[in-house]
């Protein structure tokens, strides 16, 4: 049923029961704690016009004024017939007003107040009470009743309100939880990724940025200082900001640098520089490591329907800040070792190429050759990375063959020959006892193979060897054909490619050698260079 | 007005989702199994999707094999939350054309910029799956 009164609609419980009370055709005013009339009923027609006419309302008014602050005033007789139904609204138990209902009962259309305000509104009595006749059917006891009703009602939309705006409250809490989780698992399953830290610093930021309601994020390290960091960038970003990256890195080594206590979070506000007006919160937290921070994240311009910086917010960046910590003290270890093992690698290959002065150098230029052509024909950096130091201990086995057949000018007895060729064995069992040389041992032993089947130490063919075994053949021959050897000029390069091209499909595998071929060779001859200065230099010592 | 479908069991999820979409813009019916969900969905006809997998009465696979057999609901955009742990068969997503799968807790934010996204371009069927973790 639909009263002939629409009232506006909003989330309040005082709304909510006046919408109702339309509904049933009761009409409604809301007035303020002093009583003072806020709110009319609407209405179409003649009724409408008669509720709103000055007479009744000034009528009410003078009526409700008298409640002020009154917490539960009673139902009020205006004339004989004619009641109002006053509810109190609480909010926190405080008085902030009052609905006031309207009811009629039949006898209140017949007297002669109902008469004086009809004509005051120069409206006919007689059609005013015609419109009103349906729902004049309230006596003082039915009102009384009503009005426990109401106030119950009142009472229950309150309740529900409240509990509505619990449940929002969690409802918005247990978002902020999920994203902070989210978050959190995207870092933690990220943590491992030690191969390329900026990749994980740049996802990182995305993710902060998309978990927090900032327009942008930021990471900054100490300008031009690398140490300890493992990236040479100075700076991430992420997000969508007012102000340009570029711009919003300038003030924010300018904030760090005046801050008090850049080892803590902080929560600037109106900083300099920043846009629009200061930002106008931008939280900075350190990215610490045992002996201080080595960096800041930073966001800023907050969104969302709040742009004060919550607990949510410091704890979400707090807790990114944790783990990109550790991630970078990580990364940078890591990388360390790996820089240590390498070079510990060239070391050692550089003292077995030294064995013989005419193999200076051999092992890094195959391990340049090898890595270029993994790469070349698209293998993923870590399979790259593990053919590179393939290429450093390829020819480790060297070491148990004497010197004096290494570097003999004349031609090779078979005995001398067999004993060369026993070098890849040797170099496999030198290495198989460490287990971060698994991987690398099957290309240590079958460098020396042919794609037809003739080469050593096992005669395997085609796609039997090993692929990176097949890569280093290609470089280690190349760089025994370009090299001066004690038995032999080196070869120019025309010939050289030449020679590949004649042995593609015999002695190599023919799908490699155009894209070895179509190598860049300008490192290369810089490493063969090196190596020469390096023999001249040890042959003057 | 744009009308999405909620589908989950757990009363926390569709509350949070629903409250997001509505501050969004969208209208959301939300359905509590997958055969209330299989019921809504004829008489509403949504725009798009949410649904969980794992739900009484009819689980998510199910609800979603009905909807892509009913020619109104065909080619709408679908989202598949799982709980952690629990992976769909890619090549069932791909078969249902299910547009992303995300594992619970999710992010609320992604799951609603990704819904918008879909919704803009109306990828409809042939859509990729796309892994979202």
């Amino acid at each position: 049923m639909t009263g002939p009164f629409q009232l506006g609609s909003k989330k309040d419980p005082g709304h909510r029961v006046r919408a109702r009370c339309s509904d049933i055709g009761l009409a409604v005013w809301r007035t303020n704690a002093a009583g003072l009339i806020l709110e009319e009923p609407f209405g179409d027609g003649l009724l409408g016009l008669w509720l709103r006419a000055g007479p009744l309302g000034r009528r009410i008014a003078s009526t409700t004024s008298q409640w002020d602050g009154d917490r539960e005033p009673d139902l009020h007789e205006l004339f004989t017939g004619c009641w109002l139904l006053p509810l109190a609204e609480r909010r926190r138990r405080r008085l902030v007003g009052y609905t006031v209902a309207l009811a009629f009962g039949p006898e209140g259309l017949q007297q002669p107040e109902f008469e004086e305000m009809c004509k005051a509104a120069q409206l006919q009595s007689v059609a005013v009470r015609r419109v009103m006749r349906t729902w004049a059917n309230h006596d003082k006891g039915s009102c009384t009743r009503l009005l426990q009703m109401l106030r119950w009602m009142y009472e229950d939309q309150r309740a529900i309100a409240e509990h509505e705006d619990a449940i929002e409250t969690f409802t918005d809490r247990l978002g902020n939880a999920y994203e902070t989780i989210d978050l959190l698992y995207a870092l933690g399953r990220s943590m491992n990724e030690l191969d390329e830290p900026e990749t994980f610093l740049q996802a990182s930021l995305e993710r902060l940025h998309e978990a927090a309601e900032f327009s942008w994020a930021m990471l900054v390290f100490p300008e031009g200082v690398h140490e300890g960091v493992p990236t040479r960038r100075d700076s991430f970003s992420a997000g969508r900001p007012t102000m340009s990256f570029p711009e919003i890195e300038k003030a924010a080594r300018e904030l760090i640098a005046k801050l008090d206590r850049p080892d803590t979070l902080t929560i600037c506000s109106d900083v300099e520089g920043f846009e629009p007006d200061g930002g106008p919160q931008v939280v900075v937290q350190p990215v610490l490591r045992e002996q201080g921070p080595i960096g800041w994240l930073l966001a800023g311009e907050k969104g969302g329907n709040d742009p004060q910086v919550s607990t949510y917010d410091t704890h979400l960046i707090e807790a990114a800040a944790g783990y990109l910590g550790p991630f970078l003290e990580n990364a940078e270890l890591y990388r360390e070792q790996k820089a240590l093992f390498v070079g510990m690698l060239k070391a050692l290959s550089a003292s077995i190429d030294a064995k013989d002065p005419y193999t200076c150098g051999h092992s890094a230029r195959v391990a340049h050759l090898s890595a270029c052509l993994a790469r070349k024909i698209g293998l993923d950096p870590r399979t790259v990375e593990r053919i590179h130091i393939a290429g450093l201990v390829h020819d480790i086995g060297k070491i148990g063959i004497p010197e004096h057949i290494l570097g003999k000018t004349s031609r090779l007895t078979d005995e001398e020959f067999d004993a060369i060729k026993r070098h890849p064995e040797i170099g496999y069992r030198i290495l198989r006892d460490l287990p971060q040389f698994d991987d690398v041992l099957p290309t240590v032993l079958h460098h020396h193979e042919r794609w037809d089947g003739q080469g050593y130490p096992k005669g395997l063919a085609g796609e039997d060897i090993p692929l990176a075994a097949r890569i280093m053949a290609l470089a280690d021959t190349f760089d025994a054909m370009s090299s001066t050897r004690a038995y032999r000029p080196a070869m120019n390069r025309d010939k050289v490619f030449a020679e590949f091209r004649r042995c593609s499909g015999s002695q190599f595998d023919p799908s490699l050698v155009d894209p070895f071929l179509s190598l860049d060779f300008a490192r290369y001859d810089e490493l063969v260079g090196e190596a020469r200065n390096l023999s001249t230099d040890l042959k003057a010592a | 007005m744009t009308r999405i479908l909620l589908a989950d069991d757990e009363v926390h999820i569709t509350s949070l989702l629903a409250r997001k979409l509505e501050q969004n813009g969208l209208e959301v019916d939300v359905a509590h199994d997958g055969e209330e969900a299989w019921l809504i969905a004829q008489e509403r006809t949504p725009h798009a999707v949410i649904t969980d997998l794992q739900m009484p009465y009819m689980n998510g696979v199910e609800f979603v094999e009905l909807l892509r057999a009913n020619a109104p609901t065909a080619g709408i955009p679908i989202i598949m939350l799982t709980a952690r742990g629990y992976v769909l068969e890619t090549d069932q997503a791909d078969r249902l054309n299910i547009a992303a799968v995300m594992p619970k807790p999710f992010s609320v934010r992604r799951v609603v910029s990704l819904l918008e996204s879909l919704l803009a371009d109306r990828a409809g069927p042939g859509a990729s799956l796309r892994e979202v973790a």
